[in-house]
């Protein structure tokens, strides 16, 4: 289309440059008119050259669809944003579930005869790693404790004692 | 009569392009950072158990991590190559381009206030002005000389040898305004492709967090409309809006240059026809943005409220808390889309003000140099000049139009996910 424009209008310009200069230096007299009406002729067929040129068949739409898209196409970004938004649910899942399991140690550690007590959550179950005095009573009241703060199953919960 | 309403038409139009242009840019731009009700999503949904000591400290740690994620997977690459590419008059002018600070500080720092960019305007345009004062001279100078060549015609006895020596200076006057003309339209062609580029790196980003938000179907919707659109804008207005606003002047000149093919009609028709696309492609591009589905919202708040049952993977204290989390995670997805939409509203802004300034210190030359001269010189020289300002007022349409037409998308991408909040 761009093409197409400027060389209609180059055409158009030199056209007219030479009908004004021909006018110019043309002596006065009768051949004179005639030359100008020759002349507007012309320049009306250059002017309706792009019309003919549709009626050939030689069509400007078809070079305006032609024109490239630069779109970045096809491009993944909403793939990409959902992967995001996974990945931070992921990140404040974990932040959140770090935070449960701090709770829970601080809880654990105000029992008698634990010195630390350290908890992992993977998904349902609970890993208790304790350091302290082992006594099957007090496995079990970790046991216990730990399942009622996480609202999971006694059996979820693993107790391992880490010996002094 | 005509050609005065087809002015006068213009004129109005290119007005309210301003003045909607300044409007939205002062309001919803950098306005919305300074207050607090655009920010709806920030504290995330008011915390459901706001009473619980932990919450406030808890939820703002939370939003810290999910936001640190977020924006460390964020692939800015494409945004940051092109603010790159920009002249560095221009990025001198841009507010710094760092996404953890626009968040963090809810701005876009002192160098983006109102007050310094009105400063900034005036002083760029008055350069441009005295800069484009040599463009003057010679323009005056030239057409003191033609008078003077046409007064000297009634001195030599035959007329043959005047009337080419005129014709002569003439062009070589319509050639410098031309070749000015072409400049301007140069600019306006570069600034179009800068502000493309910078809408096809910045679309992506936006439309992954509005997908990061959780409104996947209308990220998938919108992305390809959004994309088309702008490069349909782009493609029709560099390939054939801007080619006829060159026509239409080299016509109107032609058409001055001698009185025995007079073009003015044609000139005046190409403008109309110019004019007539540009608003008929503005009309087009806010018709096809401004349809929002009513589907995609609603199937994007089905999502997340599934998403929200998803929990049964966690210890049920965790998942009972990750309906929170989520609404933490949307709430950082829309800060950051926010952060990036309004820096990319900014730097629209900013890449069209400054080369639009450019064309209209050339205008006001060429309207100068018409008022200068017309007492003394030539009828159909003031008029050749006249309607290359005219289209030059054109190319200024142009370049307004299609920075409104993009502001004003980024504008509608940012408030887009935000319709899910309240659906939700």
């Amino acid at each position: 289309m761009y093409t197409a424009i400027v060389a209609w209008a180059t055409r158009l310009t030199f056209l007219i440059l030479f009908a004004t200069l021909m006018e110019m230096l043309l002596p006065t007299g009768e051949l004179r008119r005639y030359v100008k009406l020759l002349l507007g002729l012309v320049v009306l067929v250059a002017i309706l050259h792009p019309v003919m040129a549709f009626f050939r068949g030689e069509t400007y739409i078809d070079v305006l669809l032609r024109t490239e898209f630069s779109a970045p196409w096809p491009d993944t970004s909403v793939e990409q944003g959902a992967a995001l938004g996974e990945a931070a649910l992921n990140t404040v899942a974990d932040a959140l579930t770090r935070e449960v399991a701090r709770t829970l140690e601080l809880e654990l550690q105000g029992l008698p005869d634990i010195e630390t007590a350290q908890v992992s959550i993977v998904h349902q179950r609970a890993a208790v790693h304790v350091r302290g005095q082992p006594t099957a009573g007090l496995t079990d009241q970790v046991r216990r404790t730990v399942a009622a703060y996480l609202q999971i199953a006694v059996d979820h919960v693993d107790v391992h004692w880490i010996p002094r | 009569m005509n050609s005065f309403r087809f002015g006068q038409c213009k004129c109005v139009y290119l007005v309210a392009c301003c003045i909607l242009f300044l409007f939205t840019a002062t309001n919803s731009g950098w306005a919305a950072f300074s207050g607090e009700e655009t920010w709806a999503p920030y504290p995330p949904q008011a915390p459901m158990n706001a009473d619980s000591p932990v919450a406030q400290d808890d939820h703002r740690f939370l939003l810290e991590q999910a936001l640190e994620s977020q924006i460390n997977l964020l692939d800015t690459s494409a945004l940051d190559q092109v603010i790159a590419g920009l002249s560095s008059e221009l990025r001198a002018e841009l507010p710094e381009w760092d996404v953890r600070r626009i968040v963090a500080d809810g701005g876009l720092g002192d160098r983006f206030s109102l007050l310094h960019l009105i400063t900034r305007f005036a002083s760029f345009l008055v350069r441009e002005i005295v800069f484009n004062s040599q463009l003057l001279g010679q323009l005056a100078l030239l057409a003191v000389f033609c008078a003077i060549l046409r007064n000297l015609t009634h001195v030599f006895p035959t007329h043959g040898v005047a009337e080419p020596a005129f014709a002569l200076s003439f062009l070589a006057l319509l050639y410098i305004g031309l070749q000015s003309f072409r400049a301007a339209v140069d600019v306006a062609g570069s600034t179009l492709d800068t502000m493309v580029d910078l809408m096809h790196a910045a679309l992506p980003l936006l439309t992954a967090m509005i997908a990061a938000a959780g409104a996947v179907t209308t990220a998938t919707l919108y992305h390809p409309l959004f994309v088309s659109m702008v490069a349909l804008v782009a493609t029709l207005v560099r390939n054939v809006i801007l080619p006829l606003t060159f026509l239409s002047a080299v016509l109107s000149i032609l058409g001055s240059l001698s009185k025995d093919f007079p073009m003015k009609k044609m000139a005046g028709l190409v403008r109309q026809w110019t004019i007539t696309l540009l608003g008929l492609l503005f009309i087009l591009f806010f018709g096809v943005l401004s349809i929002r589905g009513a589907i995609a919202p609603v199937t994007d708040s089905i999502a997340i409220k599934t998403a929200k049952f998803l929990t049964g993977t966690f210890v049920p204290v965790v998942g009972s808390r990750m309906a929170e989390a989520l609404d933490i995670v949307i709430g950082g997805s829309q800060l950051i889309k926010s952060a990036i939409g309004v820096f990319g509203m900014a730097a629209i802004f900013v890449i069209v003000a400054f080369p639009a300034l450019k064309v209209f210190s050339v205008l006001f030359i060429f309207r100068l140099v018409t008022a200068l001269i017309e007492p003394l010189s030539d009828e159909r020289l003031v008029d050749a000049l006249n309607s290359l300002a005219g289209s030059l007022t054109l190319v200024l349409a142009c370049m307004l139009t299609v920075g409104l037409m993009f502001f004003i998308s980024i504008t509608i991408l940012v408030s887009m996910g935000n319709v899910t909040t309240l659906v939700r």
